[in-house]
Formats: structure tokens, C-alpha cells, sequence
């Protein structure tokens, strides 16, 4: 943890810890007078403590643990002991060969559909919802596809059980279709009989998430809207996410549906391994056979671009049996490669601002390329995704339809650097902008201390004196009167000016923006304010 | 550019791809007008301002870099307010004026400052026009960097000198005229946008807007700015002019191909254009 020295004559200390919906807490003063109000009003995503991508999510099933139905060909009935020591449980006791309907489900692109379930006298689940089809077998825990466009199926032991399974069927569709459900035998027949069952959730995304029970309206977990942000992406302090608000022009950024339309030479299987989400979400891109290399967009068919346009993708890859990939835009040279061993750029097109990759948990990076859009089609459509080489450890393969590398994460902006991830499951989604503020009143001679981390641009400019950013970090403690400026950047004086500055009725404090607006990709640490101009002593030992 | 703190408006510590003023980091400008501050040594006002109410004049400077709207619009007290004279922040003093009150282009309207964006403008219409008579530049090339937006004006002109000739963009029909080649190009984009063109005798005309190229291969031959110069309509300000808005106009005449993108992000990072 880091070290704050001065802070018993701090005015304010704002250190990133407690928050709760629309607010961030400041140590001092203790009033309550230094905290923050937040706002944002969508959902979001952030780094956790734990270094995996944290999402909100919601279960859009109502009445998500009653399964009782008027349905002659069934009685259901309630009370058996559950997977979670509870006895909400129910015995589902099958009398004829029929489905029973647990709901008419509203869909919106591609979800999970997922509940508990225990094998009876009979140990198979068929479920079928609008076309699609899986089952399940809750004696050996095998899932299959049992027809239509299932994307994917999954059951898993319910830790500490063993006997009780989640089924997970993943589709992509829109609409509402029921949830048609039907006891089995091991050989797949109708004959009468019984399992039990329990909670049931209908999610946005490829996997299930925790279950949140409901009754007559959805429930929302993990990161909510209005919720601050505390991000552990460069460090194991937190920092205060205050982004712009932006768009994700990727229409699906886990499902590789998109790619498929735009692209050739690429197979993909969904939901093969643990994404940087630390859920088994991310999918392979396989090069198929016989070929050096294949692509596939996650742009899809948003015309909306203009020659000129600033674009950012990001791409999480990780290596699997192949270690090279190319991020950006297939024409125009808008693109660059990377070597998904150690996350370098091995090339980058002339039309590429920048590239570089962030590092994730478990040998994932995010990859990054930033470009002037060319369009070189002249349809204003992107073509911005992956290609994927037959390339392991520099030697030149070729795709057999199993080798490949796993994606996860693909995210398209309008702008000069990737903002935090959007997870979009069908249609285009967009992040508000957000914003701290307080009405604190600070002093017209004080000092104003602030702990950064590696900043994207690398000038900053206080009252009209500019000084160069430091590369890895910039603790800022910035000393200002009616008359003087001294600003101290990680140890060392770099302002010291005099001149007519305005610091009378300093009311009004914004953190990580100016009035709503220009946010940053600026990681805030902490936030330390003095009613005193201090000596340059004090102002290094601040910034040191 | 992007923003760590604010304070009431008064101390923002901001970030930036460059040095903030872009004349800090790309000197050498034969004349530079804006309504932000463009180089940390300058220390005079942005412009001077009449207002309608009583003809009253008075200079007005930079607030934190940006042209102080509160002392604008606490002037103009809820009237308009023209421009009289736009400084010129390159040092080399060619300030550009307008005696003549009716010749003067807007920047308060009913008390409120003028924008485009979101940041401050000047407003030219009906026959409005800054201008100088001093020599800003012998025969040269050039290189205009400047954001305007085009509402109308038959032929309007957002910069153009008496002797030479060099007229910068020629809004309903050319990038640019010089006495040799006539007028030279096509009709740029009206709405709001960053132009810039380079005007070289040796690789000929070329014109971005919002950073990319969208002509070139112009011919163009070098001749001086002098005897009368004006921004925002003909250089005698009596007919083709702009109607329209101007924030900012920075002439260089020497070769700044080399600087352009450069250029072209400091000013896309302060009024984010694209």
C-alpha cells in the first residue's frame, strides 16, 4: 500500500476504497463534504482486484424458482431439498410424453438460458426453445446438441454436490419462444418418470452467470449502472475509471457470428476456454486446412464510417497451438501483427497510428491497433478483425481445421485509445459518459496532489505552464497562490512560475473530466488537497 | 486533450499529445489568429471587441487559455458584440481590423458568445470582413491551417490578399486562386472542419480536410501577401464574403508537410472537429 505523507494537514484525501451506487468516499474531510458524486446511467465493465473483467448481468427470468404449471401431462411440486442446502428444490414427475413450458422467453441476441437439475428415476434433460435443442445427462454430466442453431451447451457439478448439475443452453435469437422442457432416459426416450429441479435464469452473454433469484421483475448483478469503478488494470491500486462515453461498433464482441459473414479461411468453435473474463466464454479461430491464414470481421455491417474516421480496435487473443495474428482493418494497411507469446508487434500498417497489447490474466492480452480509416471499399463498411496465421513459434504452418488461437473481447471505437471493454451480445451497445464531482471548497492558496499512472498523451498543461509527462508513472503535486505556480512531477520541481492566476471561490471540483466532458484513459489513484502552498520539500516528498 | 481535474473552471490540469500551445511546439507562423491562447509567451488579448449597446470598445483576453467568455458576455451585457480586431499571436504583429462597425463580424449575439462545437467563434455575414494593410509575406509557399464552418456567401472568401494574388479557398467553387493559375480546384466541404492546403510550387496544391487529403496535384505559383489582406471576405472587404464562422487561422510559409498531422491533432485535440 502506498505511503501518504502530509496527509494529517490534508484538506481533502480522496484514495480509491469505499464507494457505493453514484458515490466515491474521501478519508478527509470527515464530514462527508469531500465526496464524490457519481454518474454514468448504463452499465459498464472494470478489472477487478483479481485481475479478470468484471460485467453486470441480469436475469430476465421471471419467476426464476417457480416451475409449478397446470400441465396434465406433469405434476411439479415443491419442497425437495436443493443444491444449495436449501429446500426449494421441486419434483418434476413426468406422466405423458410432452414437454411442460417453464415460460415464453424474450430474447435478445444471443443468452443463456441455464438452471440446477438432479437426476430422479429418470437422468436426461431435453430442452428445446424456438428451434434449438440440447440435452443433458445428469449421471455422467455430458451435454449435447440435440438440433437447430444452438450455439453451444454446457452442464457442470455444482461444487460441494455430486449430484446436482447446471444445464446451460447458449442460443442467438430475438423474439420470445417457450422454454420447453422434458424429462429423458438414458436412451433418449419419452417414458414417464422424474428429476428434480431448480433456479432458473435467462442472461445476456455465453455463460451462465451467479444466480439471482427473481419474482415479478428482472434482478441485476455485478457491476451496475451508476456504480463507480474502482480498475486494477496497471497495478494493484485501484484507480477511478472516468471514461467518455462511447460505442462498441462490434455487434457481437464474444460470439464469433460476424466473423463468419466477413470473413474466409477461419473455422470457430464457441466457448472452449476461460476468457480474461475468468469464465469459459472465449472461442477458438482454427485456420482451416491447408491455408496460411484466414479472417474474419467483427465489424459487421455498420456503414456509418467515414474515410478519415480515428478507429480503435481491441481484440483479446491468447495463443494456442498458433502465436501470430493481425488486429485492424484488412485493407488500407489500417492493421498490425502481434506475437501472442509475449504480446509484441512483430509489423504495423502505414495507416496505423499505434499498436501495442496489454497484458491479462492467464497469458491473454489485449491487443490494440488505432488507425485512420481508409475506406478503400468505398462502402463505408469497416472490415476491422482478426486474421489469424499458421505460425508457431516463427515457423510457417499450414491450418488444419483444429490448430488456431482463442479470441475473445473484439471491441470497435470511434477515437484515439481503447476505452474500457462493452460487451455487445447481437447489437451495438454504448457507455455512457461518466463523471465525479463534489462542491468542495478549496482554498485560493493551496496545493493539490494527485498519484497517476502511465498517461496516454504525454504533456500536461496547469494554468497555463505545460510540462512533460513521465513515461511510467506521474505523481503530481501541483502548489498555486494568487500570485505563484510550483508543480513537483515525481520528485523533482519542473514549474516554477509567478504571474496572475485566479484561485478565488475554487467551489466546484471535477475529477476525470471538465464539465461533462473530455474525458481520458487517465488512471487516477488518489486525490490530496492542502490549504497551504507547500515548500519544495514537501511538494517532492508528495510526488517521490 | 483530455481532463484530470477542474476546479470552477479556473485550474484544469489537462493532458496533451504535444506541448499545448501549438506554437510552443510548431513555431514560425507568419500570422496566427484563434480564440485560444497558441503560444505560452504570448501575453497580449484575443481579440477587441464593439459592443451595440453603446459602441463601447474593450480587449478580451484568455481565461485559462480559452478566450474569457465571462468578461465577453459581462461586457456585451446581453447585446451583441463585434469583433474590431483579431491579435495576431506570432509575434510578428499582424493584428487584422475592422473600423468600419457594419464591416465588423459578430462574436456575442443577445449576450451569449458565438460557438462552433462547442467552442467560441467569429461570426462573418453580409459584407464582414477582418483585414491589414501591412506585408505578411513575400512570394512564398503556404501552408493555412484553419476551422471554419460555411453557411452560404456567393464566393465567399476566407482569405485573400490584394497583391499577388493568393485567395485562400473560394467557398462555392475552388480550393484556392493565385494570379498565374486562376482559380485552382474544387469546392470544399461546407460544414465545420479543419482545412488545411498546401500551396507549393514545386509539388503543386494539395488540400486536407479534417486530416485527409482530399485533393492535390494543384498548380500553384508563388506570390507575396501584401498591401491589403483580409480574412473573411475579399481583401477589400466589399464583396465575396463569408458567411459563415472562423475560430482559428494560422498561416505558415514555410513547408510544414513534415508537421501536419502534428498540427492538425493540437487543433483537433482542443475543438474535436472529427
Amino acid at each position: 500500500m502506498a505511503q501518504f505523507p502530509l496527509i494529517d494537514q490534508a484538506s481533502l484525501a480522496m484514495i480509491p476504497g469505499a464507494y457505493k451506487e453514484s458515490k466515491v468516499y474521501s478519508q478527509l474531510p470527515t464530514d462527508g463534504s469531500g465526496d464524490f458524486t457519481f454518474t454514468r446511467a448504463t452499465s459498464a465493465t472494470r478489472v477487478n482486484e483479481e485481475g479478470y473483467i468484471e460485467k453486470g448481468y441480469e436475469n430476465t427470468l421471471l419467476g426464476s424458482n417457480d416451475w409449478a404449471r397446470d400441465d396434465s401431462s406433469y405434476t411439479i411440486t415443491g419442497g425437495e431439498a436443493g443444491y444449495d442446502g436449501t429446500n426449494d428444490a421441486w419434483l418434476v414427475n413426468k406422466l405423458a410424453a410432452a414437454y411442460f413450458n417453464k415460460d415464453g422467453l424474450v430474447l435478445a441476441g444471443v443468452m443463456t438460458v441455464s438452471f440446477f437439475a438432479k437426476a430422479g428415476s429418470l437422468d436426461r434433460i431435453f430442452v428445446f426453445i424456438g428451434g434449438d435443442a440440447a440435452r443433458f445427462d445428469l449421471t455422467n454430466g455430458e451435454a449435447f446438441s440435440a438440433g437447430g442453431a444452438t450455439v453451444s451447451q454446457n452442464i457442470e457439478l455444482v461444487s460441494g454436490t455430486t449430484d446436482w448439475y447446471r444445464c446451460s443452453i447458449i442460443i442467438n435469437k430475438t423474439g420470445t419462444h417457450n422454454f420447453l422442457i422434458k424429462p429423458q432416459n438414458s436412451s433418449n426416450q419419452d417414458v414417464t418418470g422424474t428429476i428434480y429441479i431448480q433456479d432458473g435464469m435467462l442472461n445476456q452473454g455465453l455463460v451462465a452467470y451467479p444466480y439471482l433469484e427473481t419474482t415479478a421483475a428482472p434482478v441485476y448483478g455485478g457491476l451496475q449502472a451508476e456504480q463507480p469503478r474502482l480498475d486494477y488494470k496497471d497495478a494493484s491500486c485501484p484507480s477511478v475509471l472516468i471514461e467518455p462515453s462511447r460505442t462498441n461498433f462490434s455487434p457481437h464482441s464474444e460470439y464469433y457470428g460476424t466473423l463468419t459473414t466477413y470473413g474466409s479461411r477461419l473455422s470457430y468453435e464457441q466457448n472452449v476456454a476461460i476468457s480474461p473474463e475468468n469464465v469459459r466464454n472465449s472461442f477458438k479461430a482454427k485456420v482451416n486446412t491447408g491455408e496460411l491464414s484466414g479472417s474474419g470481421a467483427f465489424s459487421g455491417f455498420n456503414s456509418s464510417f467515414s474515410k478519415g474516421d480515428i478507429i480503435t480496435i481491441s481484440v483479446f487473443l491468447k495463443a494456442d497451438e498458433f502465436d501470430e495474428a493481425e488486429i485492424g482493418g484488412f485493407f488500407g494497411s489500417e492493421n498490425a501483427k502481434f506475437n501472442l507469446n509475449d504480446g509484441s508487434v512483430i509489423s504495423q500498417g502505414t495507416n496505423a497510428i499505434n499498436a501495442y497489447s496489454i497484458p491479462f490474466s492467464n497469458n491473454w492480452y489485449r491487443c490494440v491497433v488505432t488507425y485512420t480509416f481508409q475506406d478503400s471499399i468505398n462502402n463505408r463498411l469497416l472490415y476491422s478483425g482478426i486474421r489469424v496465421y499458421a505460425v508457431s513459434n516463427g515457423t510457417s504452418l499450414l491450418g488444419d481445421g483444429v490448430k488456431g488461437v482463442l479470441v475473445y473481447g473484439g471491441q470497435i471505437e470511434l477515437g484515439s485509445f481503447p476505452t474500457s471493454y462493452t460487451p455487445t451480445y447481437g447489437s451495438t451497445q454504448t457507455r455512457a459518459a461518466e463523471t465525479l464531482s463534489n462542491a468542495f471548497s478549496a482554498a485560493s492558496t493551496g496545493t493539490i496532489s494527485l498519484s497517476l499512472g502511465k498517461l496516454p498523451q504525454p504533456y500536461l498543461t496547469v494554468l497555463g505552464e505545460s510540462f512533460e509527462a513521465g513515461t511510467t508513472k506521474n505523481n503530481i503535486a501541483i502548489a498555486y497562490s494568487p500570485t505563484a505556480l510550483k508543480i513537483s512531477l515525481n520528485g523533482s520541481i519542473v514549474v516554477d512560475a509567478t504571474g496572475t492566476y485566479d484561485t478565488s471561490s475554487l467551489s466546484s471540483l471535477q475529477l476525470g473530466h471538465d464539465n461533462g466532458s473530455d474525458q481520458g484513459d487517465n488512471p487516477i489513484k488518489d486525490l490530496i488537497m492542502f490549504n497551504a502552498f507547500l515548500t519544495d520539500t514537501e511538494l517532492n516528498a508528495l510526488t517521490v | 486533450m483530455s481532463t484530470i481535474f477542474n476546479i470552477s473552471d479556473k485550474i484544469k490540469l489537462e493532458t496533451s499529445p504535444d506541448p499545448f500551445f501549438l506554437l510552443d511546439n510548431y513555431s514560425g507562423a507568419a500570422a496566427a489568429y484563434s480564440l485560444r491562447l497558441l503560444d505560452s509567451t504570448y501575453s497580449g488579448s484575443a481579440v477587441r471587441v464593439r459592443r451595440a449597446s453603446d459602441n463601447a470598445e474593450q480587449d478580451i483576453a484568455f481565461a485559462n487559455n480559452e478566450l474569457d467568455t465571462a468578461t465577453l458576455e459581462t461586457f456585451a451585457s446581453g447585446t451583441n458584440a463585434f469583433v474590431t480586431t483579431w491579435y495576431d499571436q506570432s509575434g510578428n504583429g499582424f493584428d487584422i481590423t475592422q473600423t468600419t462597425a457594419f464591416k465588423q463580424p459578430k462574436i456575442v449575439s443577445i449576450g451569449s458568445t458565438i460557438t462552433d462545437g462547442t467552442k467560441p467563434s467569429v461570426e462573418f455575414n453580409n459584407a464582414q470582413g477582418l483585414n491589414t494593410t501591412a506585408n505578411i509575406s513575400n512570394a512564398s509557399n503556404y501552408y493555412p491551417f484553419y476551422v471554419r464552418s460555411v453557411a452560404g456567401g456567393s464566393g465567399a472568401y476566407i482569405w485573400d490578399s490584394e497583391i499577388g494574388r493568393v485567395l485562400i479557398e473560394r467557398t462555392n467553387n475552388s480550393a484556392y486562386y493565385d494570379q498565374t493559375n486562376s482559380f485552382e480546384g474544387s469546392a470544399l466541404t461546407s460544414s465545420y472542419r479543419l482545412i488545411h492546403m498546401e500551396l507549393n510550387s514545386t509539388t503543386g496544391g494539395k488540400v486536407y480536410e479534417n486530416g485527409v487529403n482530399t485533393q492535390s496535384g494543384l498548380a500553384y505559383a508563388q506570390y507575396p501577401m501584401s498591401s491589403q489582406t483580409a480574412l473573411g471576405s475579399r481583401f477589400d472587404v466589399d464583396a465575396s464574403y463569408l458567411t459563415g464562422k472562423i475560430q482559428e487561422f494560422i498561416l505558415y510559409n514555410t513547408d510544414q508537410s513534415s508537421t501536419r498531422t502534428g498540427i492538425e491533432t493540437n487543433i483537433n485535440n482542443f475543438y474535436s472537429i472529427y
